[in-house]
Parts: C-alpha cells; structure tokens; sequence
C-alpha cells in the first residue's frame, strides 16, 4: 500500500479508537498503540531510508502530521474525560470484609452496669479474695459458731492449713459480705462501698442453681444512715436498673448481720421473660441495718456509727434482664450464647 | 412449716380472706410459699427464718397473726393454752404412786436446762381420731397410734418436741440425761444404728441407750402395741448441743429442727400438759405421777428502748406510745418510762429480742415496712479514698498488690477488643483433668467438702477450663475458637495461693472471609500478648524457652517483662489435646493480672512524633536456617541504633526454591534523624554498614 494512504487510514482509525476511551487508563493503552515503541507509525518511520529520496520528505511530514493529530486527539479526549465522573464496576453488594470483634461476657456487663450506677453515688469499689477465712464468712458478721443459719450458707471448706488459726479454717467464701468486715477493720467510717465477687455454695447444678456464682454487696456506715436511706437508694437503684416503672417491696427476712433485715421483691413487669419470672413479685436482693454486734466485732462503738448493708445475686439479675433460662449457660463458655451479648 | 388454716383458728380469730392472709404474713416475714388444699382443709407452706423458732408451731403463728391484725388471742374451748407453771400437786389428779417412781437424773444441768417426765397408767394403744390424723398429716407426718401422735401434734402446735417412753421397759425406773460413753452405739427410730461420741447427750436408763437427746428416740423403748404405762419426755436441751449432734450424725428431725433454733424453756411444762390432756382425753390414760429437774429459769432480762434513738435508726417519725403498742403487739412488756424511753421485757417465748436494735425491728415489722419512708441520704460527695493495697488483702503477702476493679475491667476490654470472647469457666475441677495435663495434684487445692468428684479441686490454672471450652465449641461445629477469661487461681506452692490470671485460648481458624483466611499460631497469639502489653505496661515483651507438662516441645515459653516471668505462652501437646478429644491444634497462654495492672498509666512519659521524614531501603537476604529473627534485629541494632533505624519484617519464606538449609527474609528499613532530614547519602551510609555486618556475622547473601 502507498505509504501516505496508510497513513490516512491509520489516522482514522487512531482518531475512531481514541474516542471511543473511556478511562485514563484506556487513553494510555491507545497512546502505546499508535504513539508507543512498537506502534506502526514508529516502524513506518523506520523505514524512511528505504523511500525513494524525492518521497521521503512528503512522508516525514506526513507522519508529523500523524503524530500531532493523535496527541491533539488524545489530549482532547482527556480532558473531554476528566469532566465526566469517573465510574467503578464495584459490585457493592459483596459481603464486607469480616471483623471479629470480642465480647465480654455478660456477667462483666451487668456488674459494670450495677457498679456504675453505685460508684456515681459516690460508692468505692472494693474487693478481696474468695479463699477465705471461716472468721469473715461467719463470726465477724455475727454468726456464730453452731448457728443454724450457717445452713444456710451451706460452704465448701478448702484443704489447705489456714495461714491465720485464729480466724479459722479457710472456706470458699459463700458471700461477698466478708469484705464488709475486711474493709471495716481497715477504714473508719464514712464509707460507702460496692463488692463485687465471685461465691461458692455447694448447691447442685440445675437451671437455677450453681456452686459457683457472683454478687455485689454494699455497705455504707457513717453517723446516721437509716433504714429510710436504704429504701431510697436501692429504690433509686432498683429503677435506674429494671426500668422507671419499677415497683419494689421491703419485706422482713432474718439475716444475722442485719436488724432490721428485708428482702426486696420487684413487681415483675418482666413476667414470663424468666423462668422464675412466674411470680408476681420476684425477690432481688437482701439488706438492712448492719447489726450492731458486726460494727463492734470490727472495732467501733455501734453506738456510735450506723449504716445499712446490701447484697446481690448478679446471675439471677442478668438472667431476668436477658431472659436467660438457665444459669449453667453463664459457665459453658458457648460462644453462639456469648457472642449475642 | 406448714399451717392449717383452721387449726390457727382455733387460736386466733381470721376475719380475712385466704389470700389476703397469706400477703399480711408474707410482710410481716412469713413468706408464704404456697396454700395447698388438703383433706385437713386450707394449709399454708410458710418460711419461717431461723430466729423465729417461736413460730415453728401453730400457736407461735396464731400469736403472729393476732399481732399485726390486731386481734387478740381468743383459743378456743378444746385448745386452751395451759398455764406457764402450775403447782405439781395439781397435775398428779390420781396420786396413786408418790413422786420416787420416777427418778431423773441431769449430769450437765446447762446441757438440759429442763427435764418433766409424767408417768401415766392404764393407756389404751389404738389410732388416733381421724380429725388429729388429718392435721398431723398436713403437717407431714404420718399418724402411728395415739400416743405417738398426740406427741407430733402437741410438738406442731406448742413447737415443742415431746418423746413417749413405754415405762416398762426402762430399767430401774431411771431415767439418766448425760454425755454418751465413746463409741456408744444406739438403733433409731429410723432403724439405722448410730455410734456416738463422748461429746453427746443421751437418755438413757442404768442399762441401755434410750434416745439421742433432742435428736431421735431409739428402737427397744418406744410405745408399741402392749404399752399400759407410759412415760413421757417433756424437756429442753440446749440448742448447740442439739445442732452438733445433728449434724455430726447427719440425722435431723423435726425435733432436732426446733431444739437448735432455740426454745422456750418455760413452754416445756405448757406443752407436758396439753399432752397430758390429749393423752387423758384420747388414750384412757391416768397422770400418777410428775417429777421435775433442771435449773432455775432465769427471768428475761429488761431492755432500754429509746424512740428517738429509734426514729434516728429506722428514718421513721413514731411516737413513744405508737412504739409501745407495736411492742405490746409482739408479746413485751413496754413501761414508759420517760417521755422518750420504755423499758421492754420481750416474752420467754422470744430469745431472739436482747437488743434494742431488735425491738426496731419489731416495731419495724408491725407497723409495716412499706410505712417507713423512702430518703435519700445527705452526705459528703467522697469518702476516704479506699487504696487498693489495703483492699484487696491476699491471704498471705506476697507479689504485685491486686488490681483495682476498674483496672480488671480495662483489661478486660482491651483484651476483647482485640477480637476475644470472654468465658467463665467452672472453678472447680475433678481430679483426673489435672493429671490429664501433666500436674501433680499435690500442687493443686482441694476442696475439705466437696459436693461430687467432679468439682473436688480449686483450679491451679485457666487451662483445664478454657480446653473443656474449646472442646464443647467445637463440638458445635466452630471453626475457630478466640477465647479468654480473668479469674483466680489457686495454688498450694505459689504465695499468695489465690492469684487474679489472665487466660487466652486460640483454636483453628483465626480469621476466614472471601478475602482471605488464616489459621490460629503461635505467632497469632504471640501478636496478642505483644499488644496487650504494649498497650498495659509499655515494655518490651522477652520470650525464653521453658518445658510445661501440657505443652508441645520448642513450642513452649515464658514470656518475661523486665526480667521478670509473667506467663507462659505455649502450643498445648497434642497427645494432651487428644486426650480430652480435640483434634484442632490449640495455643494457650495465662499471665499473672497483677503484674500486668502494675503500672500507673499516669506516670506514663509519652514521646513526641517524629517531625522528619525517613529514608526508607529495603532489604532482602539469604540467611541460614540456625539465625533467628532476634540475632538479626539484634546484629542491625548492634551497627545502627533503634532510634536511627526502625525494622519492620516485610517477608519470611523458606521452600524448596531455595537453597538447603536456608530461608530468605526481607525487611523494611526506616532511617531517621531526630533533628533534621535524613539525606538520602547518609541513609545509604547506614544500609550498607547493615547490610555488610550481616554478611560478615552470618553469610548472608543479598538477593534481587
């Protein structure tokens, strides 16, 4: 073919292609092909020595000519394509890459949430060991040795010789109320403390009952706290945690370590929820007036300071907010039950 | 206990109905458990605390009930209460036999504070009429023949236990209270035989064992159907006595129930004589003779109780005569004394009042918990800040001193954050998950009392629990397991023996999408431990190999901060792994929680950013499979220093492409200057002092 007539012909289909990109990156893969090391017109110029010398100069030009017109083209469909918004082909619909974020277990929720609502009363949070001494368990809180209501604390006793004989064998602690003492013997009043903790009972395993459990207590002791207060705190707390509509009931109990004592029972609204959510009222939590005989085994004159106690089971609270049926599912460690907290 | 309805009514009118009953009583602190029909009529199941002794009866209830409906006790015709003492002589209506025929002796008169002993004639063994029948078997107890029965009914309605001998069978006509001899033997009345210490109290005669005091009656004594002369037991032993005995033996009784919760010692002659009018009315039986022993009973001690002092404990604002009537209410004997202070004396039938804080709580309770206002206190905004040092007291000293809760939970989060579900797993374990993982069980704490032998032992590590966690998950069909858990350990040999352990289980799949996947290693949960403690404690973390029992051989460490072991972290041994049925490799590591808390986050100094830019190389070499990363890092550090030159591992390849005995390893290598931009001459000066250290030490040689 005459080389100036394919010339022609490559410059339209140069010029046809270039306009026909739709990306940057499609405008360079047209720039390689007729512009590139190894496009045709580099070849053709090539091959300008072997012309007869009077058409060489028409065809140098020519290809000028070539060269230029694409440029101008290309630059001309950039800039054409830099005003229209570039699109993806994402298909957006795929799956988000997956991240696996931890859980806490719900045990650790609700006893944030229980602390969180004491400690924004101005309560500290306090702790102390489950290996305990048979003195804070029982003797420090007013219950003798020989007492009946040691039954029911029905305790492990640990196989290990008391560092301490003089405040008896070591336990698994069967309540969180041997901090009481232990903080009691420490600090002097006033003091308003939450313990959180993890108790033993040797209670068979059904769906309501473990050997193995936890508990908040409180104690607050200073001058002149009455039984009225601990009405309205554990009002005030009892509704911060079930709902603004939550009824509460104080009713009479026995506990050695309280006078008066009281088991508070809440109107369930959350009947049904739990299965010993059945009842009209649900019992919640245990307090009263710290006796008299637990402030003066600790060192104080009970005449002269007074305050009340509190205690809580955490399962039994997370298992009615959550509808848990059964309290072995805190301590099986199912993830398919763990992940949906 | 259970209570028929109309049994109480014979004591006290109920002019309310059933369930309105039941809730007064159930604020008053008899929660009612249940009301039943029965053949005996209505019956509540009642929990009566275990201070109230006094109620564990039917006329204790009915006294409760006229308390705080304001009623008053109106017994009627066939019940009526006995006086508290009448004159001997009295009793003895058919004097035929002098008092001599019975003879009692108390070895330990603190130990039986009381003891009656009524003898009776001419008893006519036959069942009980069926209305007694029926109230005793709403009780729970199943009827026998009159004798016996009157003996439970009065027991159900005055709470006190009573025991009924066949007189002709007790030898000398003796009747003996003392300390068992060691290893006395006795068979029951639950036809189990029972073999005693010194330190128990038996009734016997000159012979033979008749009865575990307070507890059980024994087989040989008892009333049977040739009975004619009786003598009955009407007594109070002491409470503690009673309980260890109880529970020394593992035998309760309704008796032993009542005895250690303490009774009234003068309720011993009121109950001897509604049981002596029972039996005269239902056996033919005729009183001949009465003999008493035990100690004076002393008078109840009076108590000061101030209204003032008991509106300041309650928050309630009661008048001195509203505290007088509820105290009236409950049996005492409240004189004014002062405008403000009465003097009480609470009934013999309540040892529970000794303390004025007790009388708040009767006045309490009668005039209603729901009556006592609800405050909120006035008090300072803070206390006494409570150092955690002092309040997490270990048993014994030893180590970092507790974390604080909010610490535990921090940790707790960050953990979490890192992609881990938090378990809690059982805290006690049988014996054979401790040798399954290669530790002796003198090291480990075992319960004095356990319930069963799966849960005889206080777990020594986090391990045994989060390997049954793993294994149950992937029972379900997981695929890969993250899990963690904060909690106590206990150990006999470490000091103290509790310590707060952080755990940390990863199991198969770490990480699977349709992007990518990746499985659990040692390498993945090593990157979680270098991050937690980077994150808590700001330290550098230092591996050292160290053989555990449980974990795979070259896979098996002890992770160190600051020279000082914390952990261990580990591939659990797969023989260890298959022994408890898991077949997915696992990795395991616990940290001490103290020594991670440890650290003051305030006291942290934090370092400003670098303002200049780096000089970035990079650097790929062939190297001999005996060089470890940490010679590597350690040689660069050796010619360049870490604030110069920062090293990250871009790629780690060892195959069949290479030579034998090599892997190839290619870093990135940031250098920087802290005071001005590096130039690109001085960068290349660095690298090359690397890259021929590296070459001289280890024959590395440079690729691509």
């Amino acid at each position: 073919m005459d080389p100036l007539a394919e010339l022609d012909q490559l410059q339209t289909e140069a010029l046809s292609a270039i306009s026909h990109a739709q990306s940057a990156d499609q405008l360079e893969q047209e720039r390689v092909r007729w512009l590139g090391r190894k496009s045709r017109i580099i070849e053709m110029m090539k091959l300008i020595p072997t012309l007869p010398p009077e058409s060489r100069g028409p065809f140098g030009q020519r290809a000028n000519q070539f060269k230029k017109a694409v440029e101008q083209s290309l630059a001309e469909q950039k800039s054409g394509l830099a005003q229209t918004p570039t699109k993806s082909h994402l298909d957006v619909t795929l799956p988000g890459q997956s991240f696996h974020s931890g859980t806490l277990h719900p045990i650790t929720q609700t006893l944030g949430t229980i602390l969180s609502l004491f400690t924004s009363m101005g309560f500290e949070v306090a702790d102390g060991p489950e290996m305990e001494f048979e003195y804070y368990n029982f003797d420090g809180l007013n219950i003798p040795k020989d007492h009946p209501s040691r039954e029911s604390f029905d305790t492990f006793f640990v196989d290990y010789a008391s560092p301490n004989p003089k405040q008896g064998r070591m336990i698994l602690r069967s309540h969180t109320s041997p901090v009481q003492v232990r903080v009691l013997e420490k600090h002097e009043p006033p003091l308003r403390i939450v313990v959180p903790g993890r108790v033993y009972r040797r209670d068979a395993l059904d769906p309501g009952h473990s050997f193995m459990f936890h508990q908040v207590e409180g104690l607050m002791v200073d001058k002149k706290t009455r039984f009225s207060d601990l009405k309205g705190i554990l009002d005030y707390f009892l509704r911060q945690l079930f709902g603004p509509e939550t009824k509460t009931r104080f009713r009479p109990h026995y506990f050695p370590f309280t006078e008066p004592s009281a088991e508070i029972d809440i109107a369930s609204h959350l009947k049904g929820k739990s299965s010993f959510a059945q009842k009209e009222w649900l019992e919640i939590m245990g307090c009263g007036m710290v006796h008299p005989n637990v402030l003066q085994a600790a060192g104080y004159d009970p005449k002269e300071y007074q305050g009340f106690a509190f205690g809580m089971g955490v399962e039994r609270i997370t298992m009615l907010r959550h509808g848990i049926q059964d309290i072995r599912s805190f301590f099986e460690s199912d993830v398919r039950f763990l992940e949906q907290f | 206990m259970k209570y028929p309805l109309e049994w109480l009514k014979e004591y006290v009118p109920i002019k309310i109905s059933t369930e309105k009953l039941a809730e007064r009583m159930t604020a008053a602190g008899f929660e009612v458990e249940s009301i039943e029909d029965t053949p005996a009529g209505i019956v509540f199941d009642v929990e009566v605390t275990p201070n109230r002794a006094d109620c564990l009866s039917i006329v204790g209830m009915a006294r409760e009930i006229a308390a705080f409906t304001g009623q008053p006790m109106q017994p009627k015709k066939n019940a009526q209460i006995p006086k508290d003492k009448p004159p001997l002589e009295s009793l003895v209506r058919a004097a035929s036999k002098k008092d001599t025929a019975i003879k009692i002796k108390l070895e330990d008169k603190d130990l039986c504070p009381r003891y009656i002993g009524q003898l009776f004639e001419n008893i006519e063994i036959k069942p009980s009429p069926e209305w007694m029948q029926k109230r005793i078997n709403a009780c729970g107890t199943r009827a026998i023949n009159n004798i016996v029965d009157i003996t439970n009914y009065v027991l159900y309605e005055y709470g006190q236990p009573l025991h009924a001998f066949d007189y002709a069978k007790i030898a000398d006509q003796t009747i003996h209270v003392r300390n068992a001899n060691k290893n006395e033997k006795i068979l029951a009345l639950d036809e189990l035989s029972y073999t005693l210490d010194a330190d128990r109290l038996v009734i016997a005669d000159t012979e033979k064992t008749l009865a575990i005091a307070g507890v059980m009656g024994g087989i040989g004594c008892e009333t049977t159907e040739s009975t004619t002369t009786l003598l009955l037991e009407a007594a109070c032993f002491e409470r503690i006595q009673v309980r260890r005995t109880s529970r020394a033996l593992g035998l309760a009784s309704e008796s032993s129930y009542r005895f250690e919760r303490g009774l009234d010692a003068r309720g011993v002659w009121i109950a001897a004589q509604r049981a002596a009018q029972l039996i005269e009315e239902l056996a033919g039986g005729n009183l001949v003779a009465v003999k008493e022993a035990g100690k004076k009973i002393a008078q109840r001690k009076s108590l000061s109780v101030s209204t003032a002092a008991l509106n300041g404990w309650l928050g309630t604002d009661l008048k001195t005569r509203e505290v007088q009537q509820a105290l009236k209410a409950v049996g005492c004997e409240a004189i004014a004394k002062t405008k403000d202070i009465l003097t009480v004396t609470p009934p013999s039938y309540r040892p529970d009042i000794v303390q004025a804080v007790d009388c708040y709580e009767e006045v309490a309770r009668i005039i209603g918990y729901e009556n006592i206002p609800s405050t909120i206190p006035e008090v300072a905004l803070a206390t006494e800040p409570i150092a955690c040092d002092v309040l997490s007291q270990t048993l014994e000293k030893g180590g970092e001193p507790s974390p604080m809760h909010a610490q535990l939970t921090s940790l707790k989060c960050k953990v979490a954050s890192l992609g881990l579900n938090e378990t809690m797993n059982w805290a006690l374990l049988p014996e054979e998950s401790l040798t399954r993982i290669g530790l002796s069980k003198g090291m480990a704490i075992p319960l004095a009392n356990p319930l069963s032998q799966d849960q005889a032992y206080l777990r020594p590590n986090l391990l045994i629990g989060l390997l049954s966690a793993v294994r149950r998950n992937l029972a379900h069909g997981a695929e890969g397991l993250r899990l963690f858990e904060v909690g106590s350990v206990f150990n006999k040999e470490s000091k103290p023996a509790e310590r707060q352990t952080l755990g940390l289980a990863i199991a198969g799949t770490w990480q699977r999408d349709w992007l990518g996947h990746s499985e659990a290693s040692f390498i993945v949960l090593k990157g979680l431990i270098e991050n937690l403690v980077q994150r808590l404690v700001k330290q550098p973390l230092e591996l050292e190999p160290r053989p555990l029992s449980w974990a795979l051989q070259g896979e098996s460490v002890a992770v160190k901060i600051a020279g000082r072991t914390v952990g261990v972290l580990a591939q659990v041994d797969p023989q260890v792994l298959a022994s408890g049925d898991i077949e997915t490799p696992v990795w395991f590591a616990e940290l001490d929680v103290p020594s991670l808390c440890a650290v003051n986050s305030c006291e942290q100094k934090i370092t400003a950013p670098a303002v200049y830019p780096p000089v970035k190389r990079d650097l790929s070499i062939l190297i001999d499979n005996s060089t470890t990363y940490a010679d590597l890092l350690d040689a660069i550090n050796s010619v360049v220093d870490a604030e110069t030159v920062s090293v990250n591992l871009m790629d780690r390849y060892a195959g069949k492409k290479l030579p034998q005995g090599k892997y190839s390893i290619t870093f990135n290598l940031a250098y920087r200057a802290a005071d001005r931009t590096l130039t690109a001459e001085e960068a290349e000066t660095h690298h090359q002092k690397i890259v021929s250290h590296l070459q001289d030490k280890f024959g590395a040689q440079l690729r691509g």
